[in-house]
C-alpha cells in the first residue's frame, strides 16, 4: 500500500437542498417547515420586526426583549422561569439588528404547554420596574467587565466606524443609556412592534399533530393590523478611517480591518465570497497560513462577511502579540494586496472549490442548520435555486474573474482598521 | 436509541461504527487516551500543545487541513485534563480520506523544528487570548492550585505559564509521540451516511498495519483528601469583585457523579435557579452566579463562581453562597423540582445528540469509560437521583472542610 497516494474523492454534483414547506399560521403569520434529525427535539423560532432597526432610542430593542420573560399578567418572573425550567425547554428572546428572535427549545412531548409559555410573554408581558432596574443593574456592570476587553473596544468601534455611531447598526453603547431608559418607553415599543407580523421556522421532529397545535397558539398573536410606522434613519455616508484605542497594561492587541460590503443580490457579491474565503474564511486561508501558521503571530484569524437588511459589512478580525501587532497589520495588506496583484494558482483554488462544496454539504447537515441557511435566503427574498447551481458556479469561477474582483472591491483605501492596543 | 456495532482490532485500536442514513455527511472522532494528566509539574501544557503539532504534518502527507479540505471536509481537536480529541465532518463517499488521513499521523509523524517554533508562538497567543489579556483570566489558575496539592489536575490544560510553554524541545515532541499515540492507545467512532461493513474494511486497510506499542501505564501522583477549608485572595485590575468556590466530586464512572452532577443543576440550571433566583435576583447580591462540574474521569471539582455587585463584600456574598448550600443539607428537594432538573437534563442530552459529530464524540468517550451504553442510558442515571441521594451527597460533598474559596479583588485603588 502506498500511504503517499491519496484515496480517490468525488464531490456531489448538486446539493440535495429542499425547498422548506411553507404554510400560513394566520393573515400575519407565515410559517417555514423543516423536518429532520432522529430526536424527539423541536426548534421553533419567531422573528419579529423589533430590533434594533425598529427602536427609538438606544437599547429599546435589547432590553425589551430581555424584558419579555420579567413578568406577565399571569406570572411573575420567578413563576415562569419556574415553569419553562419544568419542561426543561428553553425560550430565548433576543433582540438583532433586524429582528426579535423568540426561540423555543422543546422536547416534542411538551410542545403544546410551552407554546402556552410563549403566548404568554408574547400578549401579556407587563415590564416590572423592579425587574427591570436589576436588568439595568446587571447589564452596566456587564458593561463594565466588557469596557475592559481590547477585542469588545475593537469590535464596538468598528461597526461604529463603518455605520455611523447614530446608526442602528452602529451605534456603541455607555452606562448612562442604559440609566436612561424607562418602562414606559418599553411597554409603548412592545405594544407597537410585537403584535403585528411574524415569520416562523419550525425544525426538527414534527407531525401534523404537531403543527396542527402550533396553528392553535398563534391564531391569538399577531393579530394587530394597523400599519408599523417606519422611523426616519439617517443616512450614513461611509468614510474609511483608521482609529487607535488605548487600553493600558494589555497584552494583545485586537485588530479589525474591513468596510461595507455589496449586499446578497448584487451581481459581483458571488465572487467577492469565494474571495473572502480564500482570504480568511477557512481554516486553510491565506491569512491563517501565512499569520498564524507561519509567523505564529496569533491563535487566529478570519474574515467573513455580515449581511443585514439595511447594511452589510466585510470583516478581518485577530487578537495578536502586541509586540507583533504593527507587523500582523502589514501582512494583512500584503495578503489584500496579493489578491489585487497575482493570479491565484490551479491548485489553490482547485482546494477553495473542493472545499465550499463540502461546506455547502455541511450546511444542511441536520434541520437546524438547514432551517438557519434557509432564512439567510429567505430574508432576501432568495429561494433555493440560488444553490441549485451554485455548484456550478463554483466549479466555473476562474482565477481572472477574482483578481478582477479584488481590484475592484478590496481597495485599500476603501478600508477602514480600528486596533486597540496598549 | 443509538445503535452501533464495536470491533476491535489485532493491534488493539476499538472502533464503533454508528450508520445514520439521514444524512450525508460522516464523522471520524479519534480520541487517544493522554491528556494534560499526563504532564509532569514542571512541563506543562504539552498535551495540547503536542494537539497542535498533529496538524503540522506526517511522513507521508505534507499538509493534513489541505488533503482533507479537498476532499470537502473540515478537521479539529481539543485537549482536556483527560483525553486528546481528534475529529473531522465530510462527504461521506469521501470517508477514506479521513482515515488516509488520521492513520498516518497515526503511524509516524513528521517532526519538524520550525514546526515546533510556530506552534510554541500560536500556543503562547492562545494562552494571552484567553487566559492573561481577559478580565479574571487568571482565575482557574489560581483555584486549580489551591484545590490540588500534587495531582495533576492542578493545572490547566493550556499549562501553568508560557514558560513551560516556550521550553519544550523537539525531543519532548517525539518521546510523547512515541509513548501515547499509538493503535492500543486511541478508539476510533465512525458516525453517518456510511455502511458497517464498508467502514470495517477501510479502518483496516489503513489502521490494521499500524503496530501497537506498549500501553503508557498511568501512576498519578495520589491526591490526600482535603481536611480543611482553603482560602486564598487575588487583587487585579478588574471592575467588579469576584467569588469562586470548589468542592471535591467523585469520580466519572461512579452513581454519586450523576447526583453531584444533579445538585449543580439545583443550584444554577437555568433562570429559575436556585442560586440565580436568591442571589441575583432576591437578595441583589451577585449580577450573575453559576455552578458547574468539571467531570473529570478521576476526582473532580464542583465550582460556583460569580460576579459581585458593587457595594457588596465578599464576606457577606460567600455567606449567602453558604445559606444556599444549607439548604440542600437539611431541607429535602421538593418533587417537582427534582423532575423538572430531570427534564432539563433529558432535553440537554437530547439536544446534544441530534448532531452526528457529538455522537461519535460521545461514543468513543463512554468506551473510554468502559461503559459505552451510556450513549443509550445516561439519561437514566440521572432519572435515578432521587431527594434523599442529594440530600445525603450534599452532607458529604458541600462540607466547608472539602471547600476551597477564592476572594478576587477588584483594585479600587
Amino acid at each position: 500500500m502506498d500511504r503517499s497516494l491519496a484515496p480517490p474523492i468525488s464531490l456531489l454534483a448538486d446539493i440535495p437542498f429542499a425547498e422548506a414547506k411553507k404554510i400560513k399560521l394566520s393573515d400575519n403569520v407565515e410559517a417555514y417547515l423543516v423536518e429532520g434529525g432522529k430526536k424527539n427535539i423541536i426548534r421553533l423560532q419567531t422573528y419579529i420586526k423589533a430590533g434594533r432597526w425598529h427602536e427609538p432610542q438606544k437599547l429599546v430593542a435589547q432590553i425589551c426583549a430581555r424584558m419579555l420573560k420579567e413578568g406577565t399578567k399571569n406570572y411573575t418572573a420567578k413563576a415562569l422561569a419556574e415553569k419553562i425550567d419544568f419542561y426543561g425547554a428553553t425560550i430565548s428572546t433576543k433582540a438583532h439588528f433586524d429582528y426579535v428572535c423568540i426561540t423555543l427549545y422543546t422536547l416534542k412531548k411538551f410542545l403544546p404547554q410551552v407554546l402556552e409559555l410563549q403566548t404568554e410573554i408574547l400578549t401579556n408581558a407587563i415590564f416590572p420596574e423592579k425587574e427591570l432596574n436589576t436588568i439595568i443593574n446587571n447589564s452596566k456592570q456587564q458593561l463594565k467587565v466588557n469596557l475592559e476587553k481590547t477585542d469588545y473596544l475593537a469590535s464596538t468601534a468598528f461597526l461604529a466606524e463603518v455605520f455611523g455611531d447614530k446608526h442602528p447598526y452602529g451605534y456603541e453603547v455607555s452606562e448612562k443609556d442604559y440609566s436612561v431608559l424607562e418602562v414606559e418607553t418599553l411597554k409603548k415599543f412592545y405594544r407597537q412592534c410585537y403584535h403585528k407580523s411574524a415569520t416562523v421556522y419550525i425544525c426538527g421532529k414534527f407531525n401534523e399533530q404537531d403543527i396542527t397545535v402550533v396553528q392553535k397558539s398563534y391564531t391569538s398573536l399577531f393579530n394587530d393590523n394597523s400599519k408599523q410606522s417606519i422611523l426616519n434613519k439617517n443616512e450614513y455616508a461611509y468614510h474609511p478611517t483608521k482609529k487607535t484605542i488605548t487600553k493600558p497594561n494589555c497584552l494583545q492587541a485586537a485588530i479589525r480591518i474591513g468596510g461595507t460590503a455589496l449586499p446578497k443580490t448584487h451581481k459581483d457579491r458571488f465572487n467577492f465570497n469565494i474571495l473572502n474565503i480564500i482570504l480568511g474564511g477557512y481554516f486553510g486561508s491565506r491569512l491563517m497560513k501565512n499569520i498564524r501558521e507561519e509567523k505564529g503571530y496569533t491563535y487566529s484569524i478570519n474574515s467573513g462577511i455580515q449581511s443585514y437588511l439595511n447594511g452589510n459589512y466585510f470583516l478581518i478580525s485577530t487578537e495578536v502579540g502586541k509586540e507583533v501587532c504593527d507587523a500582523a497589520v502589514n501582512e494583512i495588506f500584503t495578503e489584500l494586496n496579493r489578491l489585487q496583484n497575482e493570479v491565484i494558482s490551479d491548485s489553490e483554488l482547485q482546494l477553495v472549490k473542493n472545499f465550499i462544496c463540502g461546506a455547502l454539504l455541511r450546511l444542511i447537515d441536520g434541520p437546524f442548520k438547514a432551517a438557519g441557511v434557509l432564512k439567510d435566503l429567505y430574508d432576501f427574498d432568495l429561494n433555493t435555486r440560488y444553490f441549485a447551481n451554485y455548484i456550478n458556479k463554483v466549479k466555473n469561477i476562474t482565477a481572472e474573474e477574482l483578481l478582477n474582483c479584488a481590484q475592484t472591491h478590496l481597495k485599500e483605501d476603501t478600508l477602514t482598521q480600528v486596533i486597540a492596543r496598549c | 436509541m443509538i445503535t452501533y456495532k464495536k470491533h476491535t482490532l489485532d493491534n488493539g485500536l476499538r472502533l464503533i461504527i454508528h450508520e445514520d442514513e439521514s444524512t450525508p455527511m460522516a464523522a471520524v472522532n479519534l480520541l487517544y487516551d493522554v491528556g494534560a494528566r499526563d504532564e509532569t509539574s514542571e512541563k506543562t501544557g504539552f498535551a495540547h500543545l503536542f494537539e497542535h503539532l498533529m496538524f503540522g504534518g506526517s511522513t507521508n502527507i505534507a499538509d493534513f487541513d489541505a488533503e482533507l479540505q479537498l476532499a470537502g471536509g473540515t478537521s479539529n481537536a481539543f485537549t482536556s485534563s483527560d483525553i486528546t480529541n481528534y475529529y473531522n465532518l465530510l462527504p461521506a463517499q469521501n470517508l477514506e480520506t479521513a482515515l488516509w488521513l488520521e492513520s498516518d499521523r497515526m503511524l509516524n509523524l513528521h517532526f519538524s523544528q520550525q514546526a515546533l517554533d510556530v506552534e510554541k508562538k500560536v500556543v503562547s497567543e492562545e494562552f494571552k487570548q484567553y487566559f492573561l489579556n481577559q478580565p479574571y483570566g487568571d482565575a482557574w489558575h489560581n483555584v486549580l492550585k489551591m484545590c490540588y496539592k500534587t495531582h495533576p489536575y492542578g493545572w490547566p490544560v493550556i499549562g501553568k505559564n508560557l514558560e513551560h510553554i516556550s521550553n519544550f524541545v523537539i525531543d519532548d515532541v517525539i518521546a510523547f509521540f512515541n509513548k501515547h499515540y499509538c493503535p492500543n492507545n486511541a478508539i476510533l467512532a465512525i458516525a453517518g451516511g456510511v455502511k458497517a461493513e464498508k467502514v470495517l474494511e477501510l479502518v483496516k486497510k489503513w489502521f490494521g498495519n499500524i503496530s501497537p506499542n506498549d500501553k503508557p501505564k498511568r501512576k498519578l501522583p495520589f491526591e490526600a483528601p482535603q481536611t480543611a477549608k482553603r482560602n486564598s485572595t487575588i487583587k487585579a485590575e478588574v471592575p467588579l469583585n469576584a467569588l469562586y468556590m470548589t468542592f471535591g466530586t467523585p469520580v466519572r464512572n461512579v452513581a454519586e457523579f450523576y447526583g453531584v452532577d444533579f445538585i449543580s443543576d439545583i443550584l444554577s440550571g437555568g433562570q429559575s435557579s436556585r442560586l440565580h433566583q436568591s442571589l441575583v435576583k432576591k437578595q441583589q447580591l451577585f449580577n450573575q452566579i453559576g455552578a458547574y462540574i468539571t467531570a473529570n474521569i478521576e476526582p473532580g471539582l464542583l465550582l460556583i463562581e460569580g460576579k459581585l455587585n458593587d457595594g457588596v463584600t465578599l464576606e457577606v456574598a460567600e455567606k449567602a453562597v453558604w445559606d444556599e448550600i444549607e439548604k440542600l443539607k437539611t431541607d429535602a428537594v421538593e418533587e417537582e423540582e427534582m423532575i423538572k432538573v430531570k427534564h432539563k437534563i433529558e432535553a440537554h442530552i437530547e439536544f446534544n445528540q441530534n448532531k452526528i459529530l457529538n455522537r461519535a464524540m460521545d461514543l468513543c468517550y463512554f468506551e473510554l469509560l468502559d461503559e459505552i451504553e451510556l450513549i443509550n442510558t445516561e439519561v437514566e442515571k440521572y432519572q435515578q437521583v432521587d431527594a434523599t441521594t442529594v440530600k445525603q451527597l450534599a452532607n458529604t460533598y458541600l462540607k466547608a472542610s472539602k471547600s476551597s474559596v477564592l476572594h478576587y479583588y477588584a483594585n479600587n485603588d
